[in-house]
């Protein structure tokens, strides 16, 4: 982790999340910007490892920047900071390409906890995610030009996962019951991340073949 | 070879053309017998034959009401004039000699008219004879009375009728015996026109060929009358039997025409009474076999009513007045009109495609069979009491409007209207049906409706698409779809008994046009409430969650940072619940689950959570998920504070639409009855008290207990 970045509007919350990176990764270099342009224009000029994004932005919405992160730096780290943790928001984001996201209002030791946690591969779900991600891989329909291949489906150990983090329960609740390790459910559920993001990119690149876009 | 067009209406037209062809030929005939320029009638108590009328040339030397005696001719040969000579129909005699010997007269007295003067003896009241010298001259065509053109009328519309029924379902055994009935028509009123009309005689021959005509067209008539119930509207037998009906009955006819029958009743009466019982015989088969067939039914309410209400009537009359006497007998030739009547009612019942509103036209031609049959006794019982017949048919006319129009308006209304929906009354029931709280209630509630105006036997949803209106000739009425009603198929109107009418679709219509906007006006309701929800929800969001977190970094450190993080996590739930969907109890649970395990694993404390089994389609409404939400938030952020636990039991259960929840914490806290009741407290337990719950706080051996009892919805 050497460089980051931080889109966020507030100027306190800019302070918080620069205390909040620093403490978990030292020696880290933190580039603040306040809204999409900036924010855009920043991407091209420099290489980030680690991205926190605030989704409401003056200028609109914070998806375009994990989009643009996610495409460009396939191994930065993108995480949404926001203080509306529900699906309804944080959907999009994660469909784009964030791998977690932050509550805002939360103390600062836990917030460096979880940063932690993310980059360990211990990203967070919550139940209406889970529930909204439950329904997505169901319901996603099977499209035509791209082969089913397992990138784009949840394995049955996934899909169990998921389903006991839409009921509530932690992982090393999920742990117990599925008698796998606490460090195999955090896989199962950034695998799920992964497809989810991978399958969304699938998805709108075939509907970009259906419009004549490419 | 074809002799008609392909076309029906020009193959009608041509039909037509020769029925009028033939009725140009009838009204030749009947002029060609010279005219002496008198009208004869029986007189009373027919003794003698009356002049009622004569040109006003003769006025001088025929005082009115003198008896004709005797005509006699330029050479001298001379006949005395009978009263049977004036009948109108040669079948009124009994024996084939009687009617001989009358043909045998018209042929004299015919002779006698060819002259070129003919004397005309006459007597008076008083007894006085005298004579007057006439020149008999061809008949003027002003001269034939109504009753003859009103049997040429019936004969071409008979024709035409049924004609047109034949050409639009020729390949219907029912339209084609209709269509050879009608063919008939003109055969037996045609030459009855000329007969019946003539002024005082036609040759014997011409007479005696005219009237076996007229029983040709009688008695095929009758087989086909026969033939028509016994195929429509189902089959009863094989149609080639039905050549056996036209052999007899053609054996029967030659029999009568060569007058190898004992005697007239046995030569044509019996026949055409027979023929009559037969037809309704089949028609009373075909009315069994119809049971639960609303289709055939309608058809056959129609034949019956038409073959029993113009037969009953032509029976009525004729047995009413010259067997029993009760009353004159009407002109034979407008007896003909009853046969008009049944004509109507078949082709009725036949053209299926009028079946829609069958069951007003059926009592619209009760209503009209009702007026006529008035007029006709009116001027019966006029003529009875001795008024002459223009003076009473005019005065039955009056006499029936006045009488007939308020009966008939009463009547409209008992038989027609009185099912009649009222749209207005209507009303509260659509706008039941748009604001039903959900879409299960609003179908529930349309059905409900449709069951009551069209009482229907069948009342299907359909997914495909339908067009609206009726279908199946009135088996069916279509309802599209509107809002989140699916379309409907309606089968059998009032339980079957009736067909559906364009007044129903148009009705029907009406009911989903002004359902739609009902619903329309709930949908753009519910879109600004949302939109104004939206609004809000954005601007607590953006000012007020963003000035929530302001105080948080602001406050950080201190002991009162965590009562605005809690605020934050409360206009969370606030605005979560303000979309307002009732949220499945299953992921209300796991939100709180997952909340309370994380709120515990940084605390570390551990978390026991218990909960029921619950169905998937139990709901919370979003007051109370946001309710109990704050609560249990409240309830594990004061055991975590105050009372250190190790462990926290949080057990979830519903029982009979009641959900409880208890918290248990097993920390170092004062027993609850002990407890200053701060604010706190105190809000919890009006919140709750808000949602109809109740809190309970209980010290246990090993903690403390707290509860909460709230109804789910």
């Amino acid at each position: 982790m050497r460089m980051a970045l931080i889109l966020e509007d507030l100027p306190e919350s800019q302070v918080l999340l620069r205390e909040v990176i620093q403490a978990a990764f030292p020696g880290i270099r933190v580039r603040c910007e306040s809204n999409i342009a900036d924010a855009l224009n920043i991407i091209n000029q420099f290489q980030f490892d680690l991205a926190l994004v605030d989704l409401s932005l003056p200028d609109g919405d914070g998806t375009t920047v994990v989009d643009a992160l996610a495409e460009r730096f396939p191994h930065c780290m993108i995480v949404v900071a926001t203080i509306f943790d529900d699906d309804a928001h944080l959907f999009p984001a994660l469909r784009a390409g964030a791998q977690g996201y932050l509550l805002k209002d939360q103390p600062p030791a836990l917030l460096i906890n979880q940063l932690h946690g993310i980059s360990e591969g211990r990203p967070p779900l919550s139940p209406a995610i889970a529930r909204r991600l439950l329904g997505y891989f169901k319901v996603s329909p099977k499209l035509d030009d791209t082969p089913i291949d397992s990138a784009l489906t949840l394995s049955e150990r996934e899909q169990a996962v998921l389903l006991h983090l839409a009921r509530g329960l932690n992982s090393a609740d999920i742990a117990a019951l599925l008698e796998i390790s606490r460090h195999t459910v955090n896989d199962h559920v950034k695998n799920i991340y992964v497809k989810l993001n991978v399958s969304s990119r699938a998805e709108a690149a075939v509907r970009a073949k259906g419009m004549g876009l490419v | 070879m074809r002799i008609f067009s392909k076309a029906p209406l020009y193959a009608w037209f041509q039909i037509s053309l020769i029925g009028i062809a033939c009725g140009i030929f009838a009204i030749w005939m009947a002029l060609q017998t010279p005219w002496l320029g008198v009208t004869l009638t029986v007189a009373e108590g027919g003794k003698s034959v009356n002049v009622v009328e004569h040109e006003l040339r003769f006025l001088q030397q025929i005082p009115a009401g003198a008896s004709v005696v005797r005509l006699i001719s330029a050479t001298n040969e001379s006949i005395d004039v009978l009263p049977t000579d004036l009948i109108e129909e040669p079948d009124f005699f009994d024996t084939y000699a009687e009617m001989q010997d009358f043909f045998t007269r018209q042929s004299a007295f015919a002779t006698i008219l060819q002259s070129p003067q003919v004397t005309l003896e006459w007597q008076d009241e008083a007894g006085l004879i005298g004579s007057r010298v006439v020149h008999p001259s061809p008949r003027p065509l002003a001269s034939l009375p109504v009753v003859f053109w009103f049997q040429l009328g019936v004969g071409l519309v008979g024709l035409m009728l049924a004609s047109w029924i034949y050409l639009l379902r020729k390949d219907d055994w029912g339209a084609r015996m209709f269509g050879l009935s009608g063919a008939m028509f003109p055969i037996f009123t045609l030459p009855a026109a000329i007969y019946s009309t003539r002024e005082l005689a036609l040759p014997g021959e011409m007479f005696r060929w005219l009237a076996s005509l007229n029983h040709l067209g009688a008695f095929m008539f009758g087989c086909a009358l026969v033939a028509i119930f016994a195929t429509y509207p189902r089959p009863l037998l094989r149609v080639r039997y039905l050549l056996w009906l036209w052999a007899f009955f053609g054996l029967w006819l030659a029999a009568d025409v060569w007058r190898c029958a004992p005697n007239q009743n046995w030569g044509s009466r019996v026949p055409v009474m027979i023929e009559m019982v037969l037809a309704i015989v089949f028609a009373g088969i075909q009315w069994r076999k119809s049971r639960g067939q609303p289709l055939e039914r309608a058809a056959l309410r129609w034949f019956t009513l038409s073959l029993v209400v113009g037969s009953g009537s032509f029976i009525f009359t004729t047995f009413g007045s010259q067997v029993l006497g009760l009353f004159p007998m009407p002109q034979q030739g407008f007896a003909f009109g009853y046969f008009l009547i049944i004509y109507l009612g078949i082709a009725l019942g036949l053209r299926r495609y009028q079946l829609f509103d069958l069951n007003q036209w059926a009592y619209r031609g009760y209503l009209w069979v009702g007026g006529a049959m008035l007029v006709l006794l009116l001027d019966m019982a006029f003529a009875y009491f001795g008024v002459t017949q223009g003076a009473s048919l005019g005065l039955s006319l009056l006499l029936a409007v006045w009488l007939y129009f308020p009966v008939r308006m009463w009547l409209w209304r008992r038989l027609v209207n009185h099912s009649e929906q009222q749209f207005e009354l209507l009303l509260p029931e659509l706008s039941a049906v748009a604001y039903a709280a959900t879409p299960p209630q609003q179908i529930a509630c349309w059905e409900a409706l449709l069951n009551r105006v069209f009482a229907p036997l069948e009342l299907n949803a359909s997914t495909a698409h339908v067009t609206p209106g009726i279908a199946d000739d009135g088996l069916s009425l279509n309802l599209a779809t509107s809002g989140v009603l699916p379309a409907y198929t309606l089968r059998y109107a009032k339980q079957g008994r009736q067909l559906f009418s364009s007044r129903d679709a148009a009705f029907a219509l009406s009911m989903t046009h002004l359902l739609d906007q009902v619903l329309q006006g709930r949908a753009s309701y519910e879109q600004g409430v949302t939109q104004e929800r939206l609004r809000i929800s954005r601007d607590l969001h953006d000012n007020l969650g963003a000035r929530l977190l302001k105080l948080i970094h602001h406050l950080r450190g201190s002991p009162d940072a965590s009562l605005a993080q809690e605020a934050m996590q409360d206009l969370r739930t606030s605005i979560a619940a303000m979309n307002n969907q009732p949220i499945p109890l299953m992921s209300a649970l796991a939100d709180w689950r997952a909340e309370a395990n994380a709120r515990c694993d940084a605390a570390l404390c551990t978390l026991y959570w218990e909960q029921g089994v619950f169905t998937r389609e139990a709901v919370l409404s979003a007051r109370n998920k946001a309710t109990l939400e704050s609560v249990l938030r409240e309830m594990i952020s004061n055991a975590l504070k105050h009372a250190a636990p190790k462990k926290i039991v949080i057990t979830v259960l519903l029982h009979t639409a009641t959900l409880y929840i208890s918290v248990e914490n097993d920390g170092v806290v004062r027993a609850p009855a002990h407890w200053v009741e701060g604010y706190g407290l105190r809000n919890m337990r009006g919140r709750i008290a808000e949602c109809g719950g109740i809190l309970r706080m209980n010290a246990l051996d090993t903690g403390v207990q707290l509860s909460v009892e709230i109804p789910q919805l």
